[in-house]
């Protein structure tokens, strides 16, 4: 890894400062040429964090809008009008509801999807499309990528994952299909590549090479069609992944050319080497999405902190052991905890930034909603309730904030995400194994 | 303690040789006399109904057949209770004969075969090339050394191996990321423009050397005096003319004394050049071994060097190869002045060297181009050679003869592209990229005979045969030699299919397989991100990871390469070790240098692959040894003894570690285990795992641990015993029809990229039949695996099959 270069520091100190701003402008030659303001659009994220949190150290006193942070969730108090703390959420689905061990796997599959993943460890993967993907699909169609699929961990390349499960469920959140994880960039410069396009010299080669690649795409798909007939089930449905993957990149090629470019300056193009050190790693990923919305290059992402069961060594907190490995270990809630401010602090820096993003009328929080949360309560018990959850964000005004929503016990988290789909426009009649609506979000 | 006396014996079975295989009485009235009973016993007052513990209702099983359908649950079941897991300890539990009769007939049962029916060869999911597959396929398909893959997402893991089909998918992120590859493969198979693909340059300072060490190293340079030599390793992206420049200088009258460090580039001033001056001394290229020419250099110093540079051009071949320069006298000395300067080396005329550069390639030259690259390039705009070209690269691409069909599809595509204004070259290399994001590259395609002419099992045909052979072995595309087998069709000739084993075995490329293989295997890829705490190990660096990880593929290779038997894994007394590696392990003898070579540990405790400093520390926590892991990773890993999983929310180590933090970790885990239905397992595991306490959790060998001194002896259920890590590999070696059974079945996965399905037990007892008489050695292990049905042959049936009753 080499050490970060100028670039990126100018990359990360620049964003939210020096780019321009669609939605004001659009704002101010909409208004006065219709005589109506341009009200800008929803987004919608969602991030992840693995192994729980101490419970201890996170739940927060009192209701409503009297109540206090405890110390893991205190770094929020920066953003503390702006987000809504939800206490007792749960995902049954994560439980083992007969499937044995894999806490952690059912984790990362459980948390956007609602279901219980299918326990196999290569054969047959079977999730549900996650609520992410289903807002995509809606949301999607207006921008360049229909959504954005972010981490910071490679998935696991070597060995069993998680008790029989496999390795696709504690790498992936985001799932286009039940069968189809909708995969995790990593790399900050390839994920700017993805969303504002190549710039520069290297940018105009690469639209003008969108026709070629719409050529060969057409191409293939006929070609597979006949190749389907000597094919199995299994096999079929693998051709049918790859033509469903075909034809994303056909749209998105269409969209791309039916949008106009988007001109990010290129100093804030990311260095192709992976960042040197987590911190700068989270860091940009979290820059490059406020920058992504603020362009409105996608409308929706979601970011994993790190894969489930990580066992990530966090150094840069002073800590010696393994993230997984503390969760197992009998009193070392200190230093979990650590984690997990750390973890609160980073996304409260994040929420942060998108309120210095003037928009409209107001800042790019205002029209947002971003959830911080995960498949899994307290890592130390692998348990399944009181899920820590933060929701940041107004959602054009309809969500509050600055409160403390104390649910009932068990609630299903799917009812959260059935509210955020309808304040997208979806009616959700169920989401995974919501049971209704979170109302208590809304005002 | 109720259940902890049948327990014991349970465990005997748990780590006893295996006999069950060679008797194979599978008795199906059993299930009523025998198993029903003893559910209804032990097992149905929780496992019953609607609301049965773990969603397991064992009243569903009242017919032997209903039972055989669902393999997978009654494999969970023996596991549980063969491991005497089950019953839980507040239950009734049945006494040991009883157990040993359950667990012995299901394990007939569950991998049970008809004799009298052909054998079931499973049927393989469509397998997409895994990112090393597809670097390597274009590798050997265009001659180019160019990674492109690296920048693929990572292949998701099936069965603890990256080529399973099941579970490689492709996303629209991957689809995006196979037009980059395929438009930037076919922009550098184009002829080089004025700025070559590749540059590169390493700097004297960073100059390796072999044998007497150059004089006055710096970072501005190196003296090459008589008989030194330095060398640079570059990776080549594509064949072709390339040029190395160098930056050089030469002394002649060298001063008597060196000035050891760097003082001396601080004082050096920038002598004028004399043009007229003769050269003092010749560099000597070489690229790997071959000398590719001499370059006569002028005086001159470190800092006149930059403007004086010396140009060669040589062709190579993409890849990497190391470029070494060499101090030569220059060629109109007599003998007797080299003698004369020989006898005083240090005063003899030197070679100043501050930069190696390579660049290129600047043409395609006279490198020897693969076929499918010539074709490329010979193209030309009219319709038959068009064709022919895209034929040449086509049948290789997608590893068959492409079909009339398929090569008048390209062609109109072609002509299509050249139609809306596209070059010819433009609307070739569009060709070209096409058929590299076909499925018919991408993916595996098997293919299957005519429905009308297709049985229930049929062989697999010539090609793709020759693909499951090359992509097992070489994980990369068939060679033309095997493509003319196919051709022919002599590949299905078992004896045409060994002998070509034995030669693929013998190519390079089949490093692949040891890295592919054995790389996941044993879990060696984790080696270079494996977490350690540097506080606690500073000498833990990337260099010793990397050390670690060739010492153990180093010594898989040898032991293929010798075709030596496969125990040899466990109890070898050679090792592979450099200078590094040799002191880190203790070592009495000395061994110089960073190259590897073959170490005998006759004098050690150390013996095979379980004291390799890569196993042990990837079976160990960040900061402390974890026998749990070492001894689970022994049963799951070599001899597929998977314990079943530990039961949800146990803390490790939890209480007793808080409450005595001072007790060494054996008495920890002791106290630890009060559980009856924990001591089942951990019994045997922690016996194996404390068997190699005296090693650290970075592999050093060690006497004591917190001041306490190492107890690495112990006892496994049915009573062996051992003093230490070298007995306990001794009886670890004894259950070797378990080992290599096990190791056949990964082997077996590996090559057909799908899970061991009970069927394919034929399969693996006729592998284990035919390689025990000479020692099941590694190849013969590797050749049986490729003569065996599952590999051979595959089901026609479109739909999974789900397991039905004999």
């Amino acid at each position: 890894m080499n050490t970060p270069t100028l670039s990126r520091r100018t990359f990360l100190r620049g964003v939210g400062v020096c780019v321009g701003l669609p939605f004001l402008e659009a704002m101010a030659s909409g208004a006065s040429e219709a005589g109506t303001p341009v009200k800008p659009p929803l987004r919608l994220g969602w991030v992840y964090f693995p192994n729980g949190m101490v419970r201890d150290f996170w739940t927060p006193e009192g209701e409503g809008r009297d109540f206090r942070f405890n110390k893991s969730n205190a770094p929020l108090e920066a953003v503390r009008e702006h987000i809504t703390l939800i206490t007792n959420l749960a995902h049954d689905k994560a439980r083992p509801n007969g499937d044995g061990p894999g806490a952690h796997a059912r984790d990362g599959a459980t948390y956007l999807t609602g279901v219980q993943a299918k326990k196999t460890g290569g054969k047959d993967v079977y999730l549900g499309i996650s609520i992410d993907q289903v807002i995509a699909r809606d949301l999607g169609r207006q921008t360049r990528l229909p959504s954005l699929e972010l981490g910071t961990e490679p998935a696991r390349t070597e060995g069993r994952c998680d008790s029989g499960y496999s390795c696709i469920y504690t790498s992936n959140i985001s799932w286009r299909s039940p069968t189809q994880p909708s995969g995790v960039e990593i790399s900050p410069r390839r994920a700017f590549d993805r969303l504002f396009g190549v710039p520069g010299e290297e940018g105009a080669a690469f639209r003008a090479r969108s026709l070629d690649r719409r050529s060969v795409l057409d191409f293939v798909t006929s070609e597979t069609t006949r190749l389907k007939s000597q094919l199995g089930a299994a096999d079929r449905r693998k051709l049918a992944e790859y033509l469903d993957s075909v034809r994303t990149i056909e749209k998105q090629i269409a969209q791309a050319e039916a949008m106009p470019p988007l001109n990010v300056p290129p100093e804030h193009r990311p260095a192709e080497e992976y960042p040197a050190d987590f911190l700068t790693h989270i860091r940009l990923m979290y820059d490059l999405i406020a920058l992504a919305w603020q362009m409105d290059a996608t409308r929706v992402f979601t970011f994993m902190f790190a894969n489930s069961q990580t066992n990530r060594v966090y150094d840069n907190l002073g800590i010696r052991s393994g993230h997984h490995q503390l969760t197992h270990s009998t009193g070392q809630e200190k230093e979990l905890q650590k984690i997990d401010e750390f973890t609160v602090a980073e996304f409260a820096r994040f929420i942060a930034k998108l309120k210095s993003i003037p928009e409209g009328t107001g800042t790019l929080l205002d029209h947002c909603l971003v959830t911080l949360g995960s498949g899994m309560g307290d890592g130390r018990i692998h348990d399944h309730h009181e899920i820590p959850t933060v929701v940041a964000g107004h959602a054009g005004g309809t969500v509050p904030g600055g409160r403390l929503l104390k649910l009932r016990q068990e609630t299903p988290m799917c009812n959260l995400f059935v509210t955020q789909a309808k304040l997208a426009g979806l009616r959700l009649a169920k989401f995974g194994d919501s049971t209704g609506e979170l109302t208590e979000l809304v005002n | 303690m109720r259940g902890s006396i049948p327990v014991i014996i349970i465990l005997a079975l748990l780590l006893s040789p295996s006999t069950l295989f060679a008797d194979d009485a599978f008795q199906p009235q059993e299930y009523t006399r025998l198993i029903l009973p003893f559910l209804q016993k032990y097992c149905t007052s929780c496992h019953q109904g609607d609301e049965a513990e773990a969603g397991l209702d064992l009243n569903r099983y009242a017919k032997v057949d209903e039972m055989l359908a669902a393999r997978k649950t009654w494999q969970r079941v023996l596991r549980q209770v063969k491991a005497g897991a089950m019953p839980p300890d507040e239950e009734p539990r049945p006494d040991q004969e009883t157990t040993k009769k359950v667990v012995i007939w299901l394990e007939t049962a569950l991998t049970h075969i008809d004799p009298k029916k052909a054998a079931d060869p499973g049927r393989v999911t469509l397998r997409r090339l895994n990112r090393t597959e597809y670097d390597n396929t274009l590798r050997d398909l265009f001659g180019v050394s160019l990674h492109l893959a690296e920048a693929f997402p990572i292949d998701d893991l099936g069965y603890g191996f990256d080529n399973i089909g099941d579970v490689l998918s492709i996303s629209p992120l991957r689809m995006e990321q196979y037009l980059n590859a395929s438009e930037k493969l076919t922009t550098l198979l184009r002829p080089p423009g004025p700025k070559p693909p590749f540059d590169d340059f390493i700097e004297g300072g960073h100059l390796r050397h072999q044998g007497v060490p150059p004089r006055n190293s710096s970072d501005r340079g190196r003296e090459l005096v008589p008989g030194t030599e330095v060398y640079a390793v570059f990776e080549l992206p594509l064949p072709g003319e390339y040029e190395i420049i160098l930056q050089a200088w030469g002394v002649e009258k060298p001063e008597e004394k060196d000035r050891s460090n760097n003082d001396r580039w601080l004082e050096e001033q920038e002598i004028p050049i004399d043009p007229k001056a003769k050269p003092v001394v010749e560099a000597e290229l070489l690229s790997d071994q071959r000398v590719l020419g001499y370059l006569p250099v002028k005086p001159g110093n470190a800092t006149t060097a930059v403007k004086q540079t010396y140009t060669l051009r040589f062709t190579e071949q993409a890849g990497y190869h190391t470029i070494r320069v060499r101090h030569h006298f220059p060629r109109d000395l007599t003998p007797e002045q080299i003698k004369a300067h020989l006898q005083k080396p240090l005063l003899a005329p030197r070679l100043g060297l501050r930069q190696i550069r390579v660049r290129g390639p600047l043409t395609f030259g006279d490198a020897t181009l693969t076929p499918a690259h010539a074709a490329l390039l010979k193209a030309k705009p009219d319709a038959l050679s068009t064709r022919q070209a895209l034929q040449a690269i086509a049948d290789r691409a997608w590893r068959r003869p492409a079909t009339t069909a398929e090569l008048d599809d390209l062609s109109q595509f072609l002509q299509n592209q050249q139609q809306r204004g596209r070059s010819f070259t433009e609307a070739f290399d569009l060709t070209v990229q096409a058929i590299l994001v076909s499925p018919n590259f991408l993916f595996r395609l098997e293919g299957l005979p005519p429905a009308d002419a297709r049985g229930e099992f049929v062989p697999l045909g010539d090609y793709a045969l020759a693909s499951r052979l090359s992509y097992f072995l070489w994980s990369s595309l068939p060679d033309e030699e095997l493509f003319t087998l196919a051709a022919r069709k002599q590949l299905t000739d078992p004896a045409v299919l060994a002998a070509q084993v034995d030669r693929m075995l013998r190519d390079p490329k089949s490093e692949a397989l040891i890295e592919g293989f054995f790389g996941q295997w044993l879990g060696l890829r984790k080696v270079l991100d494996v977490q350690v705490d540097r506080k606690l190990f500073p000498e833990f660096g990337t260099e010793l990871r990397e050390d670690f990880r060739r010492e153990t593929l180093l010594f898989v290779s040898s032991l293929i390469q010798d075709n030596a038997g496969a125990l040899n894994l466990l109890n070898a007394d050679y090792t592979f070790l450099n200078e590094r590696l040799a002191k880190f392990y203790g070592l009495k003898d000395p061994i110089k240098g960073s190259e590897f070579r073959r170490v005998s540990l006759a004098k050690t405790p150390r013996r095979g692959v379980l004291t390799h400093g890569s196993i042990l520390t990837l079976t160990s926590y960040p900061n402390r040894t974890s026998p749990t892991r070492r001894g689970n990773w022994v049963l799951e890993t070599l001899l597929g003894d998977e314990p079943p999983p530990p039961p949800e929310n146990v803390p490790e180590l939890a209480s007793t570690q808080a409450a005595q933090p001072n007790l060494p970790l054996r008495k920890q885990l002791e106290l630890h285990r009060i559980n009856p239905s924990c001591v089942a397992c951990h019994q045997t595991i922690d016996a194996i795992g404390f068997g190699f306490e005296n090693f650290d959790a970075i592999g050093r060998w060690r006497d004591q641990d917190k001041g306490y001194p190492i107890d690495s002896s112990g006892e496994l259920p049915g009573g062996a015993k051992f003093a230490n890590p070298r007995e306990l590999i001794e009886i670890l070696c004894q259950r070797d029809e378990d080992f290599i059974r096990h190791l056949a079945g990964r082997m077996l996965t590996y090559a057909l990229g799908r899970g061991v399905e009970y069927y394919d037990r034929s399969a693996l007892d006729q592998i284990l039949e035919r390689t025990r008489g000479n020692g099941y050695r590694f190849r013969d292990l590797i050749r049986e695996v490729v003569l065996s049905r599952p590999f051979l042959w595959q089901r026609t049936s479109l739909e999974p099959q789900e397991s039905k009753a004999p």
